[in-house]
């Protein structure tokens, strides 16, 4: 029985600890087709900005990408971001969400080749 | 009477023969020589003001979506040989047709169209009374005015291309300018960029003037301002500049 216990209260230790498993995004990473001008970088940015949710935009022209840096807590559903940037003309290829801060997901995609 | 004469009692009889001459005046010709797109992005405003040898326009649009936008024109045209002016205000709509959007290119179907008046005024020679004598006069018009503008282009981050087909239309008269642009940039730029765009355009006018023309330009380009400046083929300034926010 004692066992038992030990085994239950790690569990729920390792269940409190366990962050990354339950941790909100900062960041989110959208890929996208058309984006050749600063007229097209403008209109998804300014998409973007327009959520609650969002904190501040990035967008990339020779990377293809928007990243969107959250407010604490917050989040944006797929299917929010799908409807914007459709909205704005452009087409989604990927969404993925990261821990990463902004500045630091920003850098790595300046400096990725 | 679409006109009203203003000089001698003479330039009545000469009335038909002004108005047919009026006929073919370039209304709005010259049009957005840089082709720029009448839809920026969704929600936004777009202010572009032109000015060439023989144009001053300035339009204002607003996009609700990317797909439509609508707003006003205002278009100066003076003819090459300084005889014709007109003043062309009209509302606009344009509609983006159809949009490809591919990894590194992006591709568009715009069409246009203007519904206004023209106020025009026309210096002409109406008759020679004897040898070294003639007799001029000036004829002013106020008519409505149609607008029809099909416009497609590719680009990439270094190339660009457009053809542009824009007719305008009178009671009295019908103008066609098609125009097509090259353009390529030495440098993939980004969106904090400034990218520097070199430009090659040539212009078939169809009416009053025909004419096929060419150019040269520089774009700059940087966020929401885009500037062009650049000369025709007879060494005319043309500018641009556009600024959407």
């Amino acid at each position: 029985m004692k066992n038992f216990y030990t085994l239950l209260a790690s569990v729920a230790l390792a269940t409190a600890f366990s962050a990354p498993a339950f941790a909100k995004p900062k960041t989110i990473q959208i890929g996208l087709d058309g984006l050749v001008c600063a007229f097209c970088a403008q209109g998804v940015e300014k998409k973007m900005k327009s959520q609650a949710a969002t904190d501040k935009v990035f967008v990339s022209l020779e990377k293809k990408v928007a990243v969107v840096a959250l407010k604490d807590g917050q989040d944006i559903p797929d299917a929010t971001i799908k409807a914007e940037i459709t909205d704005a003309g452009y087409v989604v290829k990927s969404i993925a969400r990261s821990e990463e801060s902004f500045d630091a997901l920003t850098k790595k995609i300046k400096a990725s080749k | 009477m679409p006109y009203r004469l203003i000089s001698s009692p003479l330039a009545k009889k000469c009335a038909l023969s002004v108005t047919l001459s009026l006929i073919g005046v370039p209304l709005l010709a010259s049009s957005l020589s840089a082709n720029a797109k009448p839809i920026a992005f969704a929600e936004a405003v777009t202010i572009m003001h032109e000015r060439d040898a023989t144009m001053v326009s300035t339009e204002v649009y607003y996009a609700p979506k990317v797909w439509w936008s609508l707003g006003i024109a205002d278009v100066k045209m003076t003819s090459d040989n300084k005889q014709h002016e007109m003043d062309a205000k009209s509302a606009q709509f344009n509609f983006l047709l159809k949009r490809w959007n591919m990894p590194n290119a992006q591709a568009n179907i715009f069409a246009s169209a203007g519904l206004g008046w023209a106020d025009s005024v026309k210096q002409g020679v109406m008759g020679v009374m004897h040898p070294g004598h003639s007799v001029s006069q000036t004829a002013r018009y106020s008519e409505s005015a149609r607008r029809f503008v099909l416009q497609g282009d590719y680009e990439t981050r270094q190339f660009y291309s457009s053809l542009k087909f824009d007719v305008q239309q009178t009671p009295l008269f019908y103008d066609r300018i098609d125009t097509g642009q090259i353009g390529f940039s030495p440098v993939a730029h980004d969106y904090d960029d400034l990218a520097v765009w070199f430009v090659a355009q040539v212009k078939k006018y169809r009416g009053m003037t025909d004419k096929t023309e060419g150019g040269a330009f520089v774009r700059l380009f940087k966020k929401n301002v885009w500037v062009e400046i650049g000369v025709t083929e007879r060494r005319k300034l043309q500018t641009m500049l556009m600024v959407n926010y």
